[in-house]
């Protein structure tokens, strides 16, 4: 198997066009539900999943949209049968069209797990890649209304589990030069490298791909990828030679696929014969190209990395839509990041994992997992806090949703003021909202239940306009608190949230482990010059989100007085006349 | 040693020197929870050191009852996030001292384990005092 080859649509050079594919619906409000994975990991059973449908009803959690019940990975049996998808045998014994009767007929919605590898990240041989058309049809038969959809085993990139070497589908080889209608250009002296990623090493430059997101180690904000350009004056239109002088690897940074352009034009999108190392540089074949009279950017890059996954996805989109043209199918993608999804997904997904995940060690029966406020890598509410607090451009119900991961309220490792703090965050970021403990541990009215069930929180989330909120202040912002990628949690945010009807949240957000002294305001004056929405008004009716307290404000200002450790205020404001 | 086998072992090990007995019934049962997702293709293949991590920590959870441990030294691993399915299970099992990383940054998660070594990680599993306490030595 090699990739797909790829159209126009789903070209780099495409993702910021605003197009939907494949007549994905759109205008879906975050999803709401219940996940197995941080609750149960690969233990999730029949029976645990049948009784968190009973305890959802009992609650009455779907009253307030927690609609969707999914079965994360470990579910199926590790093989195919006769090439299809069966349930594990032992832990979903009566099958998954019996578990999707049972989630329909308590008036909920049923939800499974694939991966666009060959296999699943627990290891079952039951990935997607070749089976879209069988298992999509499997899908349909079960009554599937959410998918969420992995990325481990991934054929064409180096992804969890992948063939390390399959970095060489993701990344142009080392390259020297180029020679075009006889001269040559020094890569290093004469091109340009655009983008993040690319650097110059010796006499070549390398790394021309796609920085791997997985990790938090950069915002999410600029172009992740790198390209080499040349700029080349022709005195009239004329069609010339073209060679590239490179070296190949299999490695991050160094590959076997190229991509070639003059301009938006790709003349050449493949392998090229690999090199005897990655610093043994060769001469490729001469292409012919077509130069415009004037500049012409000669673009030398690999954006496969992106590409390849957005076409995986769109696969199984496209056989859903064969199968069931008209089905509204929630379509989850859950690649980590890896691929900058807040670039090309809204495409044809509903919403995008942003991060590697926020807990690796999940629950069991009778064990409620590990939560953390705060890692250097991605499992904690601060780390998906952090990078999701400034992707609210790529969110949108005409887009989708940034996925900071499913919520960790009821692990251990959190206290109640940290999953307070998690769920306000989670709703005023429009954040999809997947409870992920086992729903046997609360009851009405406790704690728990106050938490997960704060109705008014829910309403932020769930508002009509679906508009992400924000950040308007932070405390280390140098200059554009909504834009600065601040990975350091010493310190306090404020975040803003139009909603319909004119009003509008703000969550004021500790996110440091230390108290905070001293006041934190914000005044309506400048959120009006920020949000079209916000007006000013002669009062505002203020609702205190958690205590419920309304009080009345006539200035303007809205001020915080001392935030405790990893505290939160939030706040719906209601203009009056 | 295959990871079928490797499975098999750890449960008669846990009647051997644990002096248990069970029947057919609840050993089967216990099997199908040490093995639980694991392909046949895999079952079959020589026991990598990750599959042998994910069967050594389930082997806690339902055998003897172990608690997980803060991540301590795993939080290191380079390798570590590489398996969001077995990250846990590997931190488990090497901050225990019952299956210690290769190096002092790398478990080696891929890594076939040896007949030799097989022995040795199912003697900490159920012993506690010949666990390797040091892992910073390593």
């Amino acid at each position: 198997m090699t990739p797909d080859r790829i159209n126009k649509e789903g070209r780099f050079d495409s993702f910021d066009n605003g197009e939907i594919l494949l007549n994905k619906k759109k205008n879906h409000l975050p999803p709401m539900g219940w996940n197995s994975w941080n609750a149960f990991g690969s233990n999730n059973t029949e029976a645990l999943t049948r009784a968190m449908v009973d305890k959802i009803k009992e609650l009455e959690l779907d009253k307030l949209g927690y609609k969707f019940i999914v079965l994360d990975d470990g579910c199926y049996k590790p093989e195919r049968v006769n090439g299809r998808l069966v349930s594990d045998e032992v832990k979903f014994a009566s099958g998954f069209n019996a578990m999707s009767d049972y989630v329909h007929s308590h008036g909920l919605k049923f939800g499974m797990y694939n991966d666009i590898g060959d296999r699943l990240c627990s290891g079952a041989q039951v990935g997607t890649c070749g089976y879209e058309d069988v298992d999509a049809q499997s899908y349909v038969d079960w009554k599937v209304d959410f998918m969420k959809v992995d990325n481990c085993y991934y054929l064409w990139d180096n992804a969890t589990f992948s063939n390390p070497e399959n970095a060489r589908y993701t990344f142009a080889p080392n390259i020297k030069a180029v020679k075009i209608d006889g001269k040559e250009y020094s890569a290093v002296k004469d091109g340009k490298v655009t983008g993040f990623v690319g650097k110059v090493e010796k006499d070549y430059v390398t790394f021309l791909g796609t920085f791997d997101g997985t990790g938090p180690d950069a915002s999410p904000l600029e172009v992740r990828s790198s390209e080499l350009v040349f700029e080349v004056e022709a005195e009239e239109d004329k069609t010339v030679s073209l060679a590239v002088e490179y070296a190949t690897g299999k490695k991050e940074g160094v590959g076997e696929w190229l991509e070639l352009a003059v301009g938006e034009d790709i003349f050449f999108d493949d392998f090229v014969e690999p090199t005897e190392s990655e610093e043994t540089f060769v001469w490729s074949r001469d292409f012919e190209v077509s130069l415009k009279k004037g500049v012409n950017i000669i673009r030398v890059m690999n954006h496969r990395r992106q590409e390849n996954t957005l076409n995986s996805y769109s696969r199984f989109l496209r056989e859903l839509n064969k199968l069931k043209p008209d089905h509204d199918i929630i379509y989850s993608a859950c690649e980590w990041g890896k691929t900058h999804p807040q670039n090309w997904a809204y495409k044809v997904c509903d919403s995008w994992r942003i991060l590697n995940d926020i807990t690796f060690r999940v629950g069991n029966d009778g064990d409620p997992g590990v939560g953390n406020w705060k890692d250097d890598y991605t499992p904690s509410v601060t780390s998906q806090y952090n990078k999701a607090v400034i992707m609210d451009e790529f969110a949108g119900l005409d887009k989708g949703w940034n996925d900071p991961d499913m919520l960790m309220i009821g692990m251990n490792g959190l206290n109640d003021t940290q999953y307070r703090t998690h769920m306000a965050t989670w709703c005023m970021m429009n954040s999809p909202l997947f409870l992920g403990l086992d729903l046997r541990r609360v009851k009405k009215g406790d704690a728990l239940y106050q938490i997960i069930a704060n109705k008014d929180l829910i309403d932020l989330n769930q508002d009509a306009l679906g508009v992400q909120a924000k950040r308007v202040f932070s405390s280390l912002a140098v200059e554009r608190p909504d834009k600065e990628y601040i990975r350091d949690i010493n310190r306090v945010d404020i975040l803003c949230k139009p909603l319909s009807g004119g009003d509008f949240a703000l969550c004021f957000v500790n996110v440091s482990e230390e108290d905070k002294k001293g006041e934190f305001s914000v005044d309506v004056k400048e959120l009006s010059k920020i949000f079209a929405g916000i007006k000013s008004a002669g009062s505002y009716e203020v609702k205190d989100l958690w205590t419920k307290e309304v009080t009345e404000n006539t200035t303007g200002v809205f001020t915080v007085k001392e935030l405790p450790a990893c505290a939160s205020v939030t706040l719906r404001i209601t203009p009056k006349n | 040693m295959t990871t079928d086998k490797f499975a098999e072992y750890v449960l008669a090990e846990h009647e051997r020197l644990l002096s248990k007995t069970s029947t057919d019934i609840a050993r089967a049962a216990d099997r199908d929870y040490l093995v639980s997702g694991i392909s046949q293709a895999d079952l079959q293949a020589p026991v990598t050191r990750k599959f042998a991590a994910v069967i050594l920590h389930r082997a806690m959870q339902r055998l003897t009852r172990e608690e997980d441990e803060d991540w301590g030294i795993a939080k290191g691993f380079r390798d570590i996030y590489d398996c969001r399915v077995c990250a846990n299970a590997v931190a488990q099992v090497a901050v225990k001292g019952i299956l210690p990383p290769e190096t002092n940054n790398f478990f080696g998660m891929t890594d076939i384990l040896t007949d030799e070594k097989v022995s040795e990680t199912i003697i900490r599993l159920y012993n506690k005092s010949q666990r390797i306490t040091k892992l910073l030595e390593l």
